[in-house]
């Protein structure tokens, strides 16, 4: 039950993130990249909940849907009112994606190791426990950012000053769910790691590598997250959204001038949601 | 846009009439490079999850608390043991954590784990300079040989007391 939260909250932020790409892109592009939708989604779940938390409205589940059902339903109408009724869907395609791989399907296992290691909780990093799950369980307690907590005198945190995005993804998990859950939590790390892997594929196509090149790339990008990630314990890190955001940023920072298509979206709001994502998830981020 | 290693987009310098084997050279060069990396990152790979297995499957090592993951054995006991003193103490309250046998670094450690299991509790380390504000005391590993109040659980792990109005 709580895997199934994670899902439903990421696909739930998907398709926001979709919406919002469609309603504001202003490049002629016919697709969207779904890393980028994700990320996009994750960014404005993020802010639903800060304007949320700024209305004093709680972070329960009968108001998230509400926010979200709003948010997605007017970035999904600005979308159609911006390009008509024939124009793009909001639902992201795949469309002129390279075929899988030999390269692919190293990803695949190296991404199913990750998984199953953190499904364990033994490569869960200390700073889950000392900040990012303290922080998720407190808030969700709140039903919303516990400042009495972050400015409690007697100092409970040692890091007040931290952005929520990564708490906060973690609380609305907790919501869909009904409590905190930690091991869906910790495999949150897992989906940014597919992110990661996701957007590494999109990167390859763009710069234009060779197949060889290209396969050998994704499967370097993958092996190398797995083998930091299991080897020096990165379950429920704050630092996985980081490095998505910086894989998801380089198709953009890659194309050619006017070649955001090729990128899967406008180039400026890719580093825009990418450099968001980043700095929400830590101050090392920004 | 600059070329990218490995890249099939032509450049001017490609466009040019070939040079013989200088290029040929230059690209088995490039791409035994990059097997030998991509060979690296698998070994390190495969060495990480060896050193994962090892520990899921072998025994229990004790290890210290600044090394301790969720899911572990001893991580797992004060996760039991706090999980029966959460409905024990009103939410709210201040709860002090003390590690008799641990150095003061180690109970500050200890304590945040302390703090990760009682959410709904102010908790901080009895070593803590505030700790006078503590009406309740945790202490993990080791019981103290005179009850510093009223001793409300015990488990094999350590105790719960309500401290004394007085003793804050």
């Amino acid at each position: 039950m709580g895997v199934a939260s994670l899902l439903l909250v990421l696909a739930l932020a998907g398709l926001l993130g979709a919406a919002v790409l469609a309603a504001a892109d202003r490049s002629s592009s016919r697709s969207v990249d779904p890393a980028l939708a994700l990320v996009a989604g994750l960014v404005c779940l993020h802010g639903l909940l800060l304007l949320f938390d700024l209305a004093a409205v709680p972070w329960r589940r009968a108001p998230l849907a509400a926010g979200w059902v709003v948010a997605t339903g007017l970035a999904s109408w600005l979308a159609w009112r911006r390009r008509g009724p024939g124009g793009r869907s909001s639902a992201a395609t795949l469309e002129g994606w390279n075929r899988p791989g030999p390269g692919d399907a190293v990803a695949a296992v190296a991404l199913v190791a990750y998984a199953g290691a953190s499904w364990t909780r033994l490569i869960t990093i200390p700073d889950f426990v000392y900040h990012w799950g303290i922080k998720a369980k407190r808030h969700l307690l709140a039903g919303g950012i516990d400042y009495a907590f972050l400015a409690d005198p007697l100092r409970l945190t040692d890091h007040p000053d931290y952005p929520s995005l990564v708490p906060g993804l973690y609380a609305a998990v907790g919501v869909v769910r009904g409590a905190f859950h930690e091991r869906a939590a910790l495999l949150a790390s897992v989906a940014f790691f597919a992110l990661a892997v996701a957007a590494t594929r999109r990167t390859v196509r763009v710069a234009r590598l060779s197949p060889a090149a290209a396969q050998g790339t994704v499967a370097l990008v993958a092996l190398v997250l797995a083998m930091f990630g299991i080897g020096h314990r990165m379950a429920g890190a704050a630092d996985w959204p980081i490095v998505a955001a910086l894989l998801v940023a380089l198709p953009g920072m890659l194309a050619a001038p006017g070649g955001g298509a090729e990128a899967g979206g406008d180039g400026a709001m890719r580093l825009g949601f990418a450099a968001a994502l980043a700095a929400g998830a830590k101050i090392e981020g920004v | 846009m600059p070329p990218v290693l490995g890249s099939t987009r032509r450049t001017a310098r490609e466009e040019s009439p070939p040079r013989g084997g200088g290029d040929r050279r230059r690209r088995l060069a490039v791409g035994a490079l990059g097997v030998l990396v991509l060979a690296w990152a698998a070994v390190a790979f495969l060495l990480a999850s060896a050193d994962f297995l090892a520990r899921l499957v072998g025994p229990p090592q004790a290890v210290g608390v600044t090394a301790w993951s969720p899911g572990e054995y001893a991580s797992e006991r004060l996760a039991d043991f706090l999980g029966q003193i959460e409905p024990r103490v009103p939410p709210g309250r201040v709860v002090l954590f003390s590690a008799p046998a641990a150095a003061a670094e180690e109970e500050l450690f200890l304590s945040l784990w302390g703090a990760y299991h009682l959410p709904r509790h102010r908790v901080i380390r009895a070593r803590h300079p505030a700790a006078g504000a503590g009406e309740y005391l945790v202490v993990y590993d080791g019981v103290p040989p005179r009850p510093p109040g009223e001793e409300l659980f015990r488990h094999p792990v350590g105790a719960l007391y309500r401290l004394p109005a007085g003793a804050r």
